[in-house]
C-alpha cells in the first residue's frame, strides 16, 4: 500500500512534443507550377451531372460541375488526383492523366450508409437486414474527442438515452429504448472487436463516493472506425443474454489498404470552464435570524466555528447583510463582511485536455498491421485533479497460405485519475459546501489559508495536529483541504485482445475460432487526512479489483446459391465465457501518525473484504440469412445457453429470433429520382437472461469481527433454489426510405418489448426476517417509435452544400406487474424521495411529500393548508411528483461545407421527464440562492414574505368543517428553511436543449502541408457550448450514479463547457 | 463445388460441432462454478450469537434510538442541531432502518440460534440465551410500537411467511413472561453444553448469571403492565422474586455490555461523537441533578465552555436558548470512552422494582430499604466494569445524598413517585426504560417541548412506512385494532392510567 502520488509519469507527454514538432516543421514549399485540368462528369448512362463536387484530393481546391456537368480546375504541383463526389453516386478518384479528364460515375449500387457490422461482427449490406441498426463512424467521434466514449454518442443515435454524472472521468449512463429490468443492468454490451468488455461502472450512493467513471471509457475514440448501435434484443440476439438491452459494438481501425505505409496523427487541445452555477444572492452572509432573540437583522459572530460564537456553526446565509461592517471571522477578529459573487466560480480552475494519437499502419497483399498509441491528458476544473489515458494497441493479420489466414489485436491501457472530486451529500464533496454555505466568504482566503498555520487565525484548532483551517469545524472541511489534502488516486491498467484463425475449406465454407480476453486491475485509493470532517484522525480506503472476462468461440459459415437467384448464408458457432470479478477492501479507518496512509500506520484494526464472483455461459447456435434476387432477405436465428448462474434443472434455455427486409423498390420495380429505394422491415427476437452469481443457496453474511472472533448474521436476502431465466420478448417494424436522387433519407422503426419473469430481489416485509427474496416476477413493457432523417437541402455550384441529419426516440415505458403482493419495488430512496416501480405505471416513478392543500369541493380548493405560524405543512401521504425518463429525445447535427471549410453544430433534446433537485431544495433553505431573498426585508423592522393560505375550522368533536382564508407573514428563513418538510416545490421539469457540439474544419492547402501528407486538418471544436433549461440553477444532466435510481440530483460538479482545436493529418 | 471439397467442409463441420458439444451441452461444472466461495452456507451458533448481541444493544442502546429519540422525550438528552425528534418530528427513513434494524440483523439471528440449538445434536443454552435477547428486544420494541408482528414473524425463510399477523402487545408480553421463565428449564448442565465464553459478550458463558437477567426481565415486564393487568403484573412478579434462580441483586451480575477500545466495535455514542456534536444534556435532567445535590451530575454532564458550570438545553430549542457554548454536552464518560458500558438491566433497577413492589405489598421487605439499595447501587455500578472511572459517588457522599430530606423515602404515593424520579434518573444511558416508566407513572412531570409539532409529548412511534404496502392487510387490522390516529398520541397497551 504505497501512499506516494503517482507524479512520475510525465515521459508519455514527451509524444505529445514529437507531434507538435512534426506539425511545425519547416513547410516544404514548391517551385513547381499549378495547372489547369477540365472535364466532363455524365452518369453512366451518360446523363451529365450538374452540380457534383471536384476536388483536387488532399488539398481544399475544388468546384462543382455546370449544368453541362462540365468543371475546370487549378491543380497545385505535386497533386495527381481527383476525387468526384455526388449524392447517390459511389466517389470516384480519377487519376490526373492530362489536361482533359472526364469522369463517369456508377450509381451508389448500396443504399444508406452501406454495410455495417452486425452481431458476431458479421458484416452486413444494411439493405439486407431485417431491424434496425444505427452506424456512427470513427471520424466524427475523433472530432470531438471526448473523455467518454459513451458521451460521444449523445445526440447521433435515435432512441438512445444518456446521461453523466458531471466530473471529466466520471460515469455515463446509457439505457437504450428504455429500462428492460426491474432492478438489474439496463445499459447494453459493449463488444470491441468480436470481444464483449466490461462497462461497470461504481455502484456510488447520494451519500458520497468518488465517481471512477464507466470502464468503457476506456477506448480511445480515436482508434474507432465505425460504431454500431443493435438497439434491441432482435439485432443482438446472437450476442445472447447480456445483449437484451442492445449492443454497442465498436470495430477499431486496422491497417488494411495501407499500401506502402501511412501515418496518422492528431492534437487537440481544449479548455473546461463550469457550463453552469447555481445563481447565488450577495447580500446577505452567513448566521441566522432566527433561534436566538435579537436577531431579526442577522446575527453572526466567529469563535471557534463550533458554535463558540454566535451561529458560526450555522452553515446558512440568513445573517447580516454584507455592507462592510466588521465583524469577527474564521481568518480574524473584526474583519469587514463584504460580499464575493464570484466566490464559487472562483474554486474551479479552467480545464485543459490534451489528447494526442499517432498512428502507423502498413499492408500488403498478404499482410497488414496497424501499431497506435494515443494519450489523454486532463487537469481537471477541480483543483489537484488529474486524468491520464494512456492507449497502445498493435493489430495485424496475414494470409499462411491461400485458405489459411490469421489476425489478432492487442490493446493496452493505463489510466490514472489523481484527487477526483468527491460526489454526493458528503463533506468530501466540496459542491456540498457550497450549498450549506456563507455567502460572505472569500475563496482566495480559503485557498491560502487552508491549514491551520495562520496567527490571523481564531479558530481553536490544535495546529500541533497539522489540520485544516476552515469555516465552519462541525460540518465543513475547508474546501481546499478536500481537495489538496484529502486525496484520492486510481490506476487502472487494461489489456483487451484477442486473436483468430480463419480457414476456408471450400470455395462457400469458412470456419473462423476466436479467443479473446479483457482484463484489468483497479487499484483505488482514497486518503482523509487528520481534522477530516467525516475522518478526525484520519482513514484511508483502498480497493483492488480485478476483473477478467474471457471468450472463446468459433462459427462456421457456408455461404453460396442454392438455387437461381437465392442466396443462402449459413452460421453455426459456438462460444464459452468465462468471467472472473474479484474486489479486495481494506478500509482504516483511524491514523496512528497522520500524513501517512499505509496498513503498518494503522490506529485501528483496519477492516478487510475480499469477494470473488464467477461466472460460466456456454452457448451454441445458428443463423441462416436467404436472400431472393437481393431484395427479399429473411433471416433466422436460434441460440441456446447454458449458464452457470441458474440452478441445474432451467440453466439451459434456448432462444429464437426471426426478420425479414423487402426493398420494395427493386422488386416492384418502381425506384425512381423520387424514391431511389424503400425498404420495409420487420423482426421478433426472444432473448433470455441469466442470473448475478449466487442466487440461489443462503449463506451467512461476515460481519465485523469480535476481539479476533469472526462473526456471521443471517443474511438480509432470501435465495431462491428455482430461479428461471428472465425473458425478453421484442418486435419491430420499420422501413428505410431514400428521397430525390438520395439527397434525403428517412429510418423509421415502431418497436415493442417485453421483459418477463425478472429475477429480482422482492421487498418483504423485515418482519418475516428477510428484508428481500429473489423471485422470478414482474414484467416491463417498452414500446417506442425511432426516427432518422438526413437530407442536404442545399448544394451550389459554388461549393456551397448544407446537410442536415435528425434523430428521434420516443419510449413509452410501463411496468406491467411486480412480484405477487409486492404494490411498489423502491429502486433507491434520498430524502424521503423515492424513485420507483410500480404495476401500472412507468418505471421510474419519482415519489416524494407534497403540500397540504384544501380538498376539492371547498370553495378555497387548492390553497395551501397553514399552520400557525403561517407555514405549509407536509401532507403526510406521498404522492406521485414525476418520474425520470423522458418523453422524447432527439438530436440534430447540420453541417455547412464551403471549399476546404466545414462547420457542424448538434443540438441534443431530451423533452420532459421530471428531475429533484436537492441543489435547489438545500440551497434555498441555507439562504444561499438568489430567490432566498424573497421577504428578507419589507421593511427594516419588519422582514417577511406575504403568505395566502387557508387554515381548518374544526367543530367541537375536533371534525374539519371549512377552511378559512387567512393571510399570513413569516420569516423569509422561517419560509425557506420549511421546503424541507416537502419536495413539491424543488421537482422540476427536466426539460433541456444543448448546444452539443461546435466543429470548424479547415482542410489546410496542400501546399502547406508538411513532409508527404496529403491531408491536413485545423479544427475550432467546441462541447457543451450553451444550455437551454428552465430548471433552475444546475444542469439537469446529470444523475447521483450509473445506477437505475436516477431523477434525483444533489450537489452535481459542473458539467463542463470545452472549447479547444484540433490538428490533424493523414497519409 | 466438387465432392472432394464438400467432403473437407463437412469434415470440418463435424469437427467443430463435436468440440461444440463438449464445451457446450456437457459442461458439468457448471453448477459446481456457482458454489458461493466467499460465504459459509453453514456457521456454528457461537459464531452468530455475538453478532447478534451486538447488534441488538447496538440499535436499542445507539444513537438512533437513545439520544435521537426514546431519550429525548422523557428529557434525559436535547437535541441542540436539527432539532426535529425534539419538537417530534421523526423521519420516517428513521423509524424504517429501526423496525428493519430490529427485525432483520438482530431477532432473526436469535430466531436462528433458537431453530438450530433446538434442532437434535443442537446446543440448548444457545437457545436459551437466545430466548432471553429475543425476549428483551422484543419487549423494548413493543414498549414504543404496541402491537407487532410477533407469533409469527420470522419465518420468511421456515414457513414462507412474508406478511405475518400482528401480536396484540398484551399477548406478546404474556408471551414473553412464560418464555423468561422457562428458560432455565431449556438449559443444560452437561460440560458438553458449556456456552463458548468468548462468545457470550454479556456473561461470557455464565448460565446462573443469564437466569438472573431472565428472571430480573420478569420483574420489569410485570411491572410495566401492572395498570393494565395488575392481577397478572403481580402473580408474575412475586413467581419471579422468588424464583429458585435468583436475580439481580449485585452490580457484579448486571448485564451489561461493554465495547473494544477501537472501532468497529467501539461504542456508537462514542463513535458518533468523533464526528458530531448534535446532542447535549436536557434542561429537564440537568435541573433535577442540581436540585438534588446529586453526584452523578459530573459523570452524566460535560461543564459548559462558558456560562453556569452545568447548563442543559430546554428541549425542542426554545428561541431564547442558551448558546451552544453554555451548554453541557454528555459526559465524556459516555462519548469520549470508545469503550463505555451499556447496561441492560442491573440490580439498582431490580431493587427500584423490588422497593415498588414492596410498596404495593406483593413482597416483603421495607420499601424505604429496597429504594435506598437501589440509589446506592447506582452511584456504584460503574465501579467494577469501568476502568479507571471510579464509582460516581464514594459511601460518604451516598449517605449525605441520601438523608436529603427530598430524597429521604416518604412512603406512598409519595415514595412510588421518588422511586420513580429516581428510575428516571438512573436510566440515563438505557433511555427505552426511562421513556416506559415516564409513560406508566407520569415521573417525572414534563412540560411539552418547545416549537413542538405535536400537541402533547409522543407515547408511541408510528410504523415503519412500507409495511404499509409489503403488510398492508396485517398493518391496517393493527392500526384498526389499536385506534391509531397519527402514531404518536395513542397510548399503547400497558401504558393506562395508574390504579388507584
Amino acid at each position: 500500500m504505497n501512499s506516494s502520488r503517482p507524479e512520475g509519469t510525465r515521459w508519455w507527454g514527451t509524444l505529445g512534443g514529437v507531434v507538435a514538432i512534426l506539425l511545425i516543421l519547416p513547410l516544404a514549399l514548391s517551385a513547381q507550377q499549378p495547372r489547369s485540368v477540365s472535364g466532363r462528369v455524365t452518369a453512366a448512362t451518360g446523363k451529365p451531372l450538374a452540380g457534383a463536387q471536384v476536388s483536387v484530393k488532399g488539398t481544399s481546391v475544388g468546384t462543382l460541375t455546370d449544368a453541362n456537368g462540365r468543371f475546370t480546375v487549378q491543380v497545385p504541383a505535386g497533386s495527381d488526383t481527383l476525387e468526384v463526389t455526388f449524392i447517390g453516386y459511389r466517389t470516384q478518384d480519377v487519376a490526373i492523366t492530362g489536361p482533359v479528364v472526364s469522369v463517369v460515375m456508377p450509381v451508389e449500387a448500396i443504399s444508406l450508409q452501406g454495410v455495417v457490422v452486425t452481431a458476431l461482427g458479421v458484416t452486413r449490406q444494411q439493405r439486407t437486414l431485417g431491424y434496425s441498426v444505427q452506424q456512427v463512424q470513427g471520424d466524427q467521434l475523433a472530432n470531438m474527442p471526448q473523455p467518454n466514449l459513451v458521451n460521444s454518442l449523445q445526440g447521433r443515435v435515435a432512441g438512445v438515452d444518456i446521461t453523466n454524472d458531471g466530473p471529466p472521468g466520471g460515469s455515463s449512463r446509457i439505457v437504450i429504448r428504455g429500462a428492460n429490468s426491474l432492478t438489474g443492468n439496463n445499459q447494453p454490451l459493449f463488444i470491441v472487436d468480436g470481444i464483449p468488455i466490461d462497462n461497470s461502472a461504481p455502484s456510488n450512493s447520494g451519500y458520497g463516493g468518488i465517481d471512477y467513471g464507466n470502464a468503457a471509457m476506456d477506448i480511445d475514440p480515436s482508434e474507432i472506425a465505425s460504431i454500431s448501435v443493435l438497439k434491441g434484443p432482435n439485432a443482438a440476439a446472437l450476442y445472447g443474454s447480456r445483449a437484451a438491452n442492445g449492443a454497442v459494438i465498436i470495430t477499431t481501425k486496422s491497417g488494411q489498404n495501407a499500401t506502402g505505409g501511412q501515418m496518422t496523427a492528431s492534437t487537440s487541445v481544449t479548455y473546461q470552464t463550469p457550463l453552469r452555477l447555481p445563481t447565488y444572492q450577495n447580500r446577505y452572509g452567513e448566521g441566522s435570524t432566527l433561534y436566538q432573540a435579537g436577531c431579526d437583522s442577522g446575527c453572526f459572530s466567529y469563535v471557534d466555528g463550533w458554535g463558540g460564537g454566535t451561529f458560526d456553526y450555522f452553515d446558512e446565509s440568513w445573517g447580516p447583510q454584507m455592507s462592510g461592517q466588521l465583524i469577527d471571522q474564521w481568518f480574524g477578529k473584526q474583519q469587514p463582511w463584504t460580499p464575493h459573487p464570484n466566490n464559487v466560480r472562483n474554486f474551479f480552475n479552467t480545464g485543459r485536455t490534451w489528447n494526442t494519437d499517432v498512428a502507423f499502419a502498413t499492408s500488403t497483399e498478404a499482410s497488414h498491421v496497424r501499431i497506435a498509441v494515443g494519450d489523454q491528458d486532463i487537469s481537471g476544473m477541480y483543483p489537484g485533479n488529474l486524468l491520464r489515458r494512456i492507449n497502445a494497441a498493435v493489430n495485424g493479420g496475414i494470409d499462411i497460405t491461400p485458405r489459411l489466414s490469421a489476425s489478432g489485436a492487442i490493446n493496452y491501457i493505463n489510466r490514472k485519475g489523481v484527487d477526483r472530486p468527491g460526489t454526493g451529500y458528503d463533506a468530501g464533496n466540496v459542491m456540498e459546501d457550497f450549498v450549506w454555505f456563507g455567502r460572505q466568504l472569500d475563496m482566495n482566503r480559503l485557498k491560502n489559508e487552508y491549514m491551520c498555520t495562520t496567527p490571523a487565525q481564531v479558530q481553536q484548532i490544535d495546529c500541533t495536529l497539522g489540520g485544516q483551517a476552515t469555516w465552519n469545524n462541525l460540518y465543513h472541511n475547508n474546501p481546499y483541504f478536500t481537495a489538496l489534502v484529502d486525496g484520492n488516486h486510481d490506476t487502472r491498467n487494461r489489456v483487451i485482445g484477442h486473436a483468430q484463425i480463419h480457414y476456408k475449406f471450400t470455395s462457400w465454407l469458412t470456419g473462423l475460432v476466436r479467443t479473446g480476453t479483457d482484463y484489468y486491475t483497479d487499484n483505488r485509493e482514497r486518503d482523509f487526512a487528520v481534522t477530516d470532517n467525516n475522518y478526525r484522525q484520519g482513514a484511508f480506503f483502498q480497493d483492488v479489483i480485478t476483473r477478467q472476462e474471457t471468450n472463446t468461440d468459433f462459427l462456421l459459415t457456408a455461404a453460396g446459391d442454392v438455387a437461381p437467384s437465392l442466396h443462402l448464408t449459413a452460421n453455426v458457432g459456438g462460444n464459452t465465457r468465462l468471467s472472473d470479478h474479484n474486489v479486495d477492501n481494506v478500509n482504516v479507518n483511524q491514523l496512528a501518525v497522520p500524513g501517512i496512509y499505509s496498513l503498518q500506520n494503522a490506529g485501528v484494526t483496519p477492516v478487510v473484504a475480499n469477494h470473488l464472483y464467477r461466472e460460466k455461459v456456454n452457448s451454441l447456435y445458428g443463423t441462416a440469412e436467404l436472400t431472393y434476387n437481393d431484395y427479399l432477405t429473411l433471416d433466422v436465428t436460434g441460440r441456446n445457453d447454458w449458464s452457470s448462474t441458474l440452478p441445474g434443472q432451467n440453466n439451459s434455455y434456448f432462444y429464437p429470433s426471426v426478420s425479414a427486409s423487402f426493398v420494395f423498390t427493386d422488386a416492384l420495380g418502381i425506384a425512381s429520382n423520387t424514391l431511389p429505394f424503400g425498404k420495409l422491415r420487420a423482426s421478433w427476437a426472444r432473448v433470455g437472461e441469466d442470473a448475478s452469481p449466487y442466487q440461489l443457496v443462503n449463506t451467512y453474511a461476515k460481519t465485523d469481527p469480535w476481539s479476533g472472533l469472526a462473526t456471521f448474521s443471517v443474511p438480509n436476502q432470501l435465495a431462491n433454489a428455482n430461479l428461471k431465466p428472465e425473458q425478453t420478448e421484442a418486435m419491430e417494424v420499420g422501413t428505410d426510405l431514400k428521397f430525390f436522387n438520395s439527397r434525403a433519407g428517412l429510418v423509421a422503426t415502431v418497436y415493442r418489448k417485453t421483459t418477463r419473469n425478472q429475477i429480482l430481489p422482492a421487498q418483504v416485509s423485515t418482519t418475516s426476517g428477510y428484508g428481500s427474496r429473489v423471485v422470478n416476477a414482474g414484467e416491463i413493457r417498452n414500446q417506442g417509435v425511432e426516427l432518422q432523417l438526413n437530407g442536404t437541402p442545399i448544394v451550389t455550384k459554388s461549393g456551397f452544400r448544407w446537410d442536415l441529419n435528425l434523430n428521434f426516440g420516443k419510449n413509452n415505458n410501463e411496468v406491467v406487474s411486480l412480484a405477487p403482493g409486492l404494490d411498489a419495488l423502491v429502486l433507491g430512496t434520498y430524502w424521503y424521495m423515492n424513485v420507483e416501480a410500480r404495476p401500472g405505471q412507468p418505471y421510474g416513478q419519482l415519489i416524494g411529500y407534497k403540500w397540504q392543500r384544501v380538498p376539492a369541493g371547498d370553495p378555497l380548493a387548492g390553497d395551501l393548508i397553514l399552520n400557525s405560524e403561517g407555514l405549509p405543512q407536509r401532507d403526510p401521504t406521498k404522492h406521485v411528483l414525476g418520474n425520470y425518463n423522458p418523453a422524447w429525445t432527439a438530436g440534430l447535427r447540420t453541417t455547412f461545407t464551403y471549399k476546404g471549410l466545414s462547420l457542424s453544430l448538434l443540438f441534443d433534446h431530451k423533452q420532459g421527464g421530471q428531475l429533484f433537485s436537492a441543489t435547489n431544495w438545500f440551497g434555498d433553505y441555507a439562504g444561499v440562492l438568489n430567490e432566498t431573498l424573497k421577504g428578507r426585508s419589507i421593511s427594516e423592522s419588519q422582514p417577511g414574505i406575504v403568505v395566502n393560505g387557508a387554515v381548518p375550522v374544526t367543530d367541537s368533536n375536533g371534525h374539519v368543517t371549512g377552511y378559512n382564508a387567512v393571510t399570513d407573514t413569516v420569516v423569509s428563513q422561517a419560509w425557506f428553511e420549511n421546503y424541507f418538510y416537502a419536495h413539491e416545490w424543488s421537482v422540476f421539469d427536466a426539460t433541456f436543449t444543448k448546444l452539443r457540439e461546435v466543429t470548424l474544419t479547415w482542410a489546410v492547402p496542400k501546399k502547406f502541408v508538411p513532409l508527404n501528407f496529403s491531408s491536413m486538418t485545423v479544427s475550432l471544436i467546441g462541447h457543451n457550448l450553451y444550455l437551454w433549461t428552465k430548471v433552475p440553477h444546475i444542469d439537469p444532466e446529470t444523475a447521483f450514479d450509473n445506477s437505475n435510481v436516477q431523477g434525483l440530483e444533489f450537489g452535481q460538479f459542473p458539467t463542463a463547457r470545452s472549447i479547444g482545436f484540433r490538428i490533424q493529418i493523414r497519409p | 463445388m466438387t465432392i472432394k471439397r464438400a467432403s473437407s467442409g463437412f469434415r470440418g463441420l463435424v469437427a467443430v460441432s463435436i468440440l461444440a458439444l463438449l464445451m457446450g451441452a456437457c459442461d458439468k461444472g457448471l453448477t459446481s462454478l456457482n458454489k458461493n466461495p466467499n460465504d459459509p452456507e453453514n456457521v456454528p451458533v457461537a459464531n452468530i450469537l455475538p453478532n447478534a448481541i451486538r447488534s441488538g444493544v447496538n440499535q436499542l442502546m445507539g444513537v438512533g434510538w437513545q439520544l435521537r429519540l426514546t431519550g429525548l422525550w422523557p428529557q434525559l438528552y436535547a437535541e441542540i442541531q436539527y432539532p426535529d425528534e425534539d419538537r417530534y418530528i421523526v423521519r420516517p427513513s428513521a423509524i424504517q432502518a429501526y423496525w428493519d434494524g430490529l427485525y432483520v440483523n438482530s431477532l432473526e439471528d436469535f430466531q436462528r440460534i433458537i431453530t438450530k440449538s433446538g434442532a437434535a445434536g443442537g446446543n440448548p443454552n444457545y437457545a436459551a440465551i437466545a430466548t432471553i435477547m429475543k425476549s428483551w428486544e422484543f419487549a423494548s420494541a413493543s414498549d414504543v410500537w404496541g402491537d407487532m408482528p410477533y407469533t409469527d414473524a420470522l419465518e420468511g425463510d421456515s414457513t414462507g411467511n412474508f406478511k405475518p399477523a400482528y401480536t396484540p402487545q398484551q399477548d406478546i408480553f404474556n408471551d414473553i413472561l412464560t418464555k423468561l421463565a422457562g428458560v432455565s428449564s431449556m438449559m443444560s448442565s452437561d460440560p458438553l453444553d458449556a456456552v463458548d465464553a468468548s462468545s457470550d459478550l454479556i456473561y461470557g458463558g455464565d448460565l446462573s448469571k443469564w437466569v438472573k437477567f431472565a428472571n430480573s426481565l420478569r420483574l420489569r415486564y410485570a411491572m410495566q403492565i401492572v395498570n393494565a393487568d395488575p392481577t397478572k403484573a403481580e402473580q408474575e412478579f412475586t413467581a419471579a422474586w422468588s424464583d429458585p434462580g435468583g436475580v439481580i441483586m449485585s452490580n457484579d451480575d448486571n448485564a451489561e455490555f461493554r465495547y473494544l477500545p477501537s472501532y468497529p466495535n467501539d461504542n456508537p455514542w462514542h463513535e458518533d461523537w468523533r464526528s458530531r456534536d448534535d446532542y447535549a444534556m436536557s434542561a429537564t435532567l440537568i435541573d433535577t441533578l442540581k436540585s438534588l445535590n446529586d453526584p452523578r451530575l459530573t459523570y452524566y454532564a460535560e461543564p459548559t465552555d462558558s456560562g453556569p458550570t452545568y447548563q442543559g438545553m430546554p428541549n425542542g430549542i426554545p428561541n431564547d436558548a442558551p448558546k451552544l457554548k453554555a451548554v453541557s454536552r454528555i459526559g465524556n464518560y459516555w462519548r469520549a470512552n470508545p469503550n463505555g458500558t451499556f447496561v441492560i438491566m442491573g440490580a439498582s433497577e431490580v431493587m427500584f422494582l423490588a422497593a415498588e413492589a414492596a410498596e404495593r405489598g406483593w413482597i416483603a421487605g421495607n420499601p424505604a430499604t429496597y429504594y435506598q439499595d437501589a440509589i446506592r447501587l447506582d452511584m456504584t455500578k460503574y465501579k467494577a466494569t469501568a476502568g479507571s472511572y471510579t464509582p460516581y459517588a464514594s459511601d460518604a457522599d451516598i449517605a449525605t445524598y441520601l438523608a436529603q430530606p427530598r430524597i429521604q423515602y416518604a412512603g406512598g404515593q409519595a415514595g412510588l413517585d421518588q422511586i420513580h424520579l429516581q428510575m428516571w434518573i438512573s436510566f440515563f444511558g438505557n433511555a427505552n426504560e426511562a421513556y416506559a416508566t415516564w409513560r406508566r407513572s407520569g415521573i417525572p412531570q414534563l412540560a411539552i417541548a418547545a416549537n413542538n409539532k405535536q400537541d402533547a409529548i409522543p407515547v408511541r412511534l408510528p410504523y415503519a412506512d412500507l409495511e404499509q404496502s409489503l403488510n398492508h392487510d396485517n398493518w391496517q387490522a393493527a392500526v384498526t385494532a389499536q385506534g391509531l390516529t397519527d402514531g404518536f398520541s395513542t397510548p399503547v397497551w400497558w401504558d393506562k392510567p395508574p390504579t388507584p
